[in-house]
């Protein structure tokens, strides 16, 4: 088969693609990675094939006109079943007026779409993967017939968001109902020719089938079709150093912002505040901090290790906890390591994840709002001191581990495709 | 500059709802206002006006006017210009012309009260106050006067209703589809009859919400159905009424052509003032009780019209289709109920417009 795998510009959402990726290329497909310019770096760096498509998304322009106001709008968006079940239509029909433009249709500007329908028109794929951000993919899979499945990275939010607004639009008056994504979807397939009946459908948000990665108990029940995998923890381009090749001498904490998070400046209490709060516990903290933020750090704490990037699937291992911002990645590297999580969630999925880390038993959440120095290092050490928490992990590791790998879904990605070109 | 790329004009709809969406849900009740997502914008005034003592600054960039008294000062003030603002946006720019100062003329009043009568539904039936009388008369008439018959009524009737939402898609973004089919609609209109066809469409909407305000405040409010079918001249009391609590253009949008100061702010050269115009007229400091419709107001000030400053004839227009249509009700009224919710339109602060009223008579 031909298979495009596709993301927006960003580690983050991408990385979760390349196993999968690299499966399908081992098992004898030819694979292309398509997105902006941006991506081009990142696909290269997995080893994987890149096809730049248009031009690059100017986050910077748009952060500066409304950055703030849309982080300040999303972090107030709850996705918990107590919220969205008693949402009103304007907040739901709120969500799709603000998000798809601001980040559905930022994170896939037109010429991604033109780039993405000009390359599978010529290359002719059988089947396109995309990230649940990147919507150039169904509307490319649309304009030229091929099946298209989505890879998620973390609880499907955004179509748990979906869900309600569809189930509260029906309830409108006629002259009430709209929906804004679909408008979106809509003007990008007429302009490539797809007819306005039927246009859009539902399949184009969610993807004709999905790919999760997230454990089995952890899914949102949303009644699409889904493949379960386990999640395969690439963290990109990676170098061990030295110092991990020791067993650690004493517990071993890692304390990490995530890649994205670095970015996003989430910080209520200082990095000096959170070392400090340590500093007498007996174990040995490894804190991932790069250049800029070592800068505002004044005293290093003697069983603190800093250090700018270390690969999460060797570090991880020969940790007994590791506290970060909810993300993703460091998420489900540490879940199929069985290692206890601290997680400061920052909102859209990472309140879910949280949550869930909290049920499951394999560790504690602390959101922002009441993220002290003092209620970190009570963590901590209840982390730490509570062989529960390892028991709650190693469950939840034991349930990703159950799932079939990349290579082993290979072959039901094959027959899913051929059934949708019969 | 006008967007001919149809995604690109599609794009900066949705960009700047989705903005002034999140602009709203943060706390700033003039993006929400001009979300239009609202039966009732009553609240968004009063959080306006509550918001601070001075002038409201949105986050849009405009200053919002609801007192009474800075809302006359700058619509009569020589400071400020309804002229189109070069640097405005570029979704909007193309209804920013559409407020010419030639209006339509106005029928006189006795014609008009014969119309009505002419065009009441039989008594004991369902109907629909919107489609079946106050959207009718008045679109009926300017076809009138723009010489359209047979199968061109029809057609005309369809481009002034599309062309009606000119004046919500100036100030918000409206869907991509009404957008296309009202700039459609504007240019077939301003090629059968210039800018008058171009203004006619948003005027018989003024007309006929005004009409349907006037006839629900009446329904409404106790006695007074009973009292206009006694004395039918109490029509002229009630549209005033109405034209204070619900007036036909709710913002007015203008801009400082100096730098001045306006209710304790100083505005720059350059910046964009609305004035909310029924929010001023709800100025708590002005009228007793702002809220109650109350026809026998005595020494209360005139309502502030979208007129004011600007002779276009609009607000007339609309007032006398009003009185003429609560006059040829007027015996019918005291047997009239609501027969359903009233159906208002999305995405229009500025005229507030009404899709469905099912009433029953």
């Amino acid at each position: 088969m031909r298979i495009v795998f596709s993301s927006m510009t960003s580690k983050t959402h991408f990385y979760p693609l390349v196993p999968l990726a690299w499966a399908c290329k081992a098992a004898g497909h030819e694979v292309r990675v398509v997105g902006s310019p941006g991506l081009t770096e990142i696909t290269t760096a997995a080893g994987l094939t890149a096809v730049p498509v248009g031009e690059d998304v100017d986050l910077v322009g748009h952060m500066s006109a409304v950055g703030e106001d849309m982080i300040k709008y999303v972090r107030s968006l709850d996705f918990t079943d107590a919220a969205l079940g008693s949402a009103t239509w304007d907040h739901v029909l709120g969500m799709q007026t603000a998000l798809t433009p601001n980040l559905y249709g930022l994170m896939t500007p037109d010429s991604l779409i033109d780039g993405m329908v000009d390359f599978c028109r010529a290359w002719q794929p059988d089947l396109l993967i995309w990230e649940p951000l990147t919507f150039a993919a169904p509307i490319a899979a649309k304009v030229t017939g091929a099946a298209h499945a989505r890879l998620l990275w973390g609880p499907d939010v955004a179509t748990k968001a979906r869900r309600a607004f569809l189930d509260r639009r029906d309830r409108q008056e006629p002259e009430h109902r709209e929906d804004p994504f679909a408008e979106w979807i809509d003007w990008n397939l007429s302009r490539h020719g797809v007819a306005p009946e039927p246009g859009f459908d539902e399949e184009m948000a969610v993807g004709q089938w999905t790919i999760d990665p997230v454990p089995a108990s952890m899914r949102l029940d949303l009644g699409v079709p889904t493949v379960g995998m386990r999640y395969v923890d690439y963290n990109g381009p990676s170098v061990v150093p030295d110092w991990l090749h020791e067993p650690p001498a004493r517990r071993r904490v890692c304390l990490t912002l995530g890649v994205s998070g670095r970015d996003s400046g989430v910080e209520v209490v200082t990095t000096d505040e959170m070392l400090d709060a340590v500093a007498d516990i007996d174990a040995e903290f490894v804190a991932t901090l790069d250049a800029h933020q070592l800068e505002s750090v004044s005293r290093v704490p003697d069983n603190v290790r800093t250090a700018d990037f270390v690969p999460m699937h060797a570090l991880l291992p020969t940790c007994d906890a590791v506290a970060h911002h909810g993300g993703p990645g460091t998420w489900h590297t540490a879940a199929i390591h069985g290692v206890p999580q601290i997680v400061f969630p920052v909102g859209w999925d990472t309140d879910l994840r949280a949550q869930a880390t909290v049920d499951s038993g394999m560790g504690l959440s602390l959101p922002l709002g009441e993220l002290t120095a003092d209620r970190f290092r009570e963590s901590v050490l209840r982390v730490l001191e509570d062989p529960a928490f390892r028991v709650g992990a190693a469950k939840v590791r034991d349930e990703i581990l159950a799932e079939p790998t990349p290579t082993e879904i290979v072959g039901v990605l094959e027959k899913m495709t051929a059934e949708r070109a019969k | 500059m006008t967007i001919t790329d149809r995604r690109r004009l599609g794009s900066r709809l949705q960009m700047a709802r989705g903005w002034y969406w999140a602009f709203g849900v943060n706390g700033d009740p003039y993006a929400m206002l001009l979300c239009g997502q609202d039966d009732e914008p009553g609240r968004w005034y009063e959080q306006i006006r509550s918001a601070s003592p001075t002038l409201f600054r949105s986050r849009s960039g405009a200053w919002v006017v609801t007192r009474y008294g800075a809302a006359a000062q700058v619509l009569d003030g020589p400071g400020f210009t309804r002229a189109p603002r070069e640097a405005a946006e570029d979704w909007a720019q193309p209804f920013l012309d559409v407020r010419a100062p030639v209006g339509p003329q106005l029928p006189t009043a006795d014609e008009l009260v014969g119309e009505y009568r002419a065009s009441l539904p039989r008594t004991g039936t369902r109907w629909d106050l919107m489609r079946d009388l106050a959207r009718e008369v008045p679109v009926r008439g300017v076809s009138a006067r723009l010489g359209a018959r047979g199968e061109d009524t029809h057609r005309l009737a369809a481009l002034l209703r599309s062309s009606a939402t000119a004046l919500d898609a100036r100030l918000t973004p409206q869907l991509l589809a009404v957008t296309e089919e009202t700039l459609a609609a504007l240019e077939a209109l301003r090629e059968l009859a210039g800018d008058e066809g171009a203004l006619a469409g948003a005027g018989c909407e003024m007309a006929a919400n005004t009409v349907c305000n006037a006839v629900l405040a009446t329904l409404r409010t106790p006695g007074l159905a009973g009292r206009l079918a006694d004395d039918p001249s109490l029509a002229e009391r009630i549209v005033a009424e109405t034209r204070r609590t619900a007036p036909p253009i709710h913002l007015v949008s203008l801009r400082a052509t100096a730098g001045q100061t306006v209710h304790g702010t100083t505005v720059a050269e350059g910046d964009e003032v609305v004035v909310a115009l029924a929010a001023a007229n709800r100025d708590p400091e002005v009228f007793a009780a702002p809220d109650r419709f109350d026809v026998d107001r005595a020494d209360a000030p005139p309502a502030l019209t979208s007129g004011r400053g600007c002779r276009d004839g609009l607000d007339e227009f609309a007032a006398r289709h009003a009185v003429a249509a609560l006059r040829a009700l007027a015996g019918t009224l005291p047997g009239m109920a609501p027969a359903g919710p009233v159906v208002h339109r999305r995405r229009s602060p500025v005229l507030r417009g009404i899709s469905r009223c099912p009433v029953e008579s």
